[in-house]
């Protein structure tokens, strides 16, 4: 069982907070080296959070019915999830930085939602295994 | 030359300080000197005519044959002068390419300088300033390159003249006496007009100057040495001849050789690979450091997010663990892909910044 309202609140404060800490930090360069369309943005950011939205609603819907065994399972699967997760968040800022020169807020953003929704979608698929395989999990 | 910030360090010894204007006139001259020639020879060549027609005997006809003979002569000289006037456009024509394509090279290497200029900050002014002595090093090299160039073509109008061979008169008497523009006709006496070759090798005295003795000064530079002194280049022997001598009415002002500065070498060329290396190194340090603990503070929100999901029964206690896992976790995380990212920002520089010469990726 997971608590859906803790992840869709999550969603938002992680992406904000992500990125807040990226302009802070300011180690990457916050403006691209070439000239990006205004549409090409718009479309960028639209089809980012909509995937992203898409992952975490069907791992909610789908994990809410397991109930994982937390104590035996939980480090490793966010160890694993926040590996997962890091290496797409930065492949993709990386992928940003040689096509575009830069990553700003508005590649940043969907990078964050979708590193996000990479979380709880590799925390949920072990998690779930996990209980699926344990009889006393069921 | 051009007066920009590192100009005098980009063109130091390839930049040419005869003047092309100088050359054209020097041309000119030649060319009127070449016409007057023509004239003598038509009026001798008219004298001698006009004497075997109004008298007989076998003087007369000694006189005309020597005439006609010198009559001969003048016009070789004439037709030196033409040469060397077509010679001394031509060279203009070269120095004034050469001036241009050293402009060229130096704006265009300013134009780079500028751009890492203005992109650079605090943490990569040590990688710019390397950037920026790898622009100069290869402009001053293209530059070079082109005096190089300059420097074998004018060569080349000077051996067009025959002008880099040896002289019969300098110690080989079995080979044909061959006169010069400069040889001067001396009284015929008995035997009749000849012609006595004029040492090119030392600066003419004006009358009432003693002439220099062998163990005076040094004999006056042709062109090309003085270009090739200019060019920072090793001249050729002082017993060579001038390669396009002055004539003596009107000379162009006198050329004036640069200080002759150090020789340009060739720095070699960083690869792509290298310079990515290069960008790596300068700011892996840095982003290790910057990245670990803004990946940290971004995962331990992420981590607190996921404890707290998966503990609805607890009230979310388990956000505090999750946030201790994500923070460590972020940390190694961020420190472990600081080089890759470094590498990717320094290919994206590489690519859009690339050091003239250098091979392409």
């Amino acid at each position: 069982m997971i608590n859906t309202k803790v992840v869709v609140l999550g969603f938002p404060i992680y992406v904000i907070w992500a990125v807040f800490l990226e302009i802070v930090f300011g180690s990457g360069n916050l403006t691209t080296g070439t000239r990006v369309p205004v549409g090409m943005v718009i479309a960028f950011c639209l089809i980012g959070f909509a995937l992203a939205g898409g992952v975490l609603w069907y791992i909610i819907r789908r994990a809410a019915r397991n109930k994982p065994d937390l104590q035996r399972d939980f480090y490793w699967v966010l160890i694993v999830a926040l590996c997962v997760s890091g290496v797409f968040e930065s492949a993709g800022k990386g992928l940003a930085t040689v096509l575009l020169g830069g990553c700003p807020w508005w590649v940043l953003a969907p990078i964050f939602a979708l590193s996000y929704a990479v979380l709880w979608a590799v925390g949920m698929v072990m998690l779930t295994r996990r209980a699926k395989s344990t009889p006393t999990a069921r | 030359m051009p007066t920009r910030r590192f100009s005098s360090t980009i063109l130091a010894g390839a930049w040419p300080q005869t003047d092309p204007a100088a050359c054209h006139t020097l041309s000119r001259t030649q060319h009127r000197k070449a016409v007057e020639l023509l004239g003598h020879s038509d009026e001798i060549r008219a004298a001698a005519t006009q004497v075997t027609t109004n008298q007989a005997g076998a003087t007369v006809d000694a006189f005309g044959g020597s005439s006609h003979r010198l009559a001969g002569t003048v016009t070789d000289h004439a037709d030196r002068y033409f040469a060397m006037a077509r010679a001394s456009r031509e060279v203009g024509h070269i120095l004034h390419g050469l001036r241009t394509d050293l402009e060229h090279i130096d704006s265009r290497a300013h134009t780079q300088i500028d751009q890492i200029a203005q992109r650079v900050t605090g943490a990569t002014a040590v990688f710019a300033q390397t950037r920026i002595i790898q622009v100069i090093a290869a402009a001053r090299g293209e530059a070079a390159e082109k005096s190089a160039t300059a420097a074998t073509a004018i060569a080349d109008q000077g051996a067009n003249l025959g002008i880099t061979t040896p002289p019969a008169k300098a110690g080989n008497p079995s080979a044909v006496p061959v006169s010069g523009p400069d040889d001067q006709i001396v009284d015929p006496g008995k035997t009749g007009p000849r012609i006595q070759a004029v040492d090119n090798t030392t600066t003419p005295q004006p009358p009432g100057v003693p002439a220099p003795t062998p163990g005076g000064p040094a004999p006056q530079q042709g062109f090309l040495d003085q270009y090739r002194d200019s060019l920072g280049q090793p001249s050729a022997p002082p017993a060579a001849p001038p390669p396009v001598p002055m004539p003596s009415p009107n000379p162009p002002p006198p050329f004036v050789p640069e200080k002759p500065g150090p020789p340009v070498r060739s720095v070699p060329m960083p690869s792509f690979g290298q310079c990515v290396g290069d960008h790596v190194k300068e700011n892996l340090g840095e982003s290790m450091v910057k990245d670990g603990f803004k990946s940290a503070l971004q995962k331990a929100a992420m981590g607190a997010a996921f404890g707290a999901g998966l503990t609805p029964e607890a009230f979310g206690a388990g956000a505090l663990p999750g946030a201790v896992l994500g923070f460590v976790g972020g940390f190694a995380q961020g420190v472990v892909l600081a080089p890759v990212k470094e590498a990717a920002k320094g290919a994206w520089d590489c690519i859009n910044n690339p050091i003239p010469g250098a091979p392409t990726p």
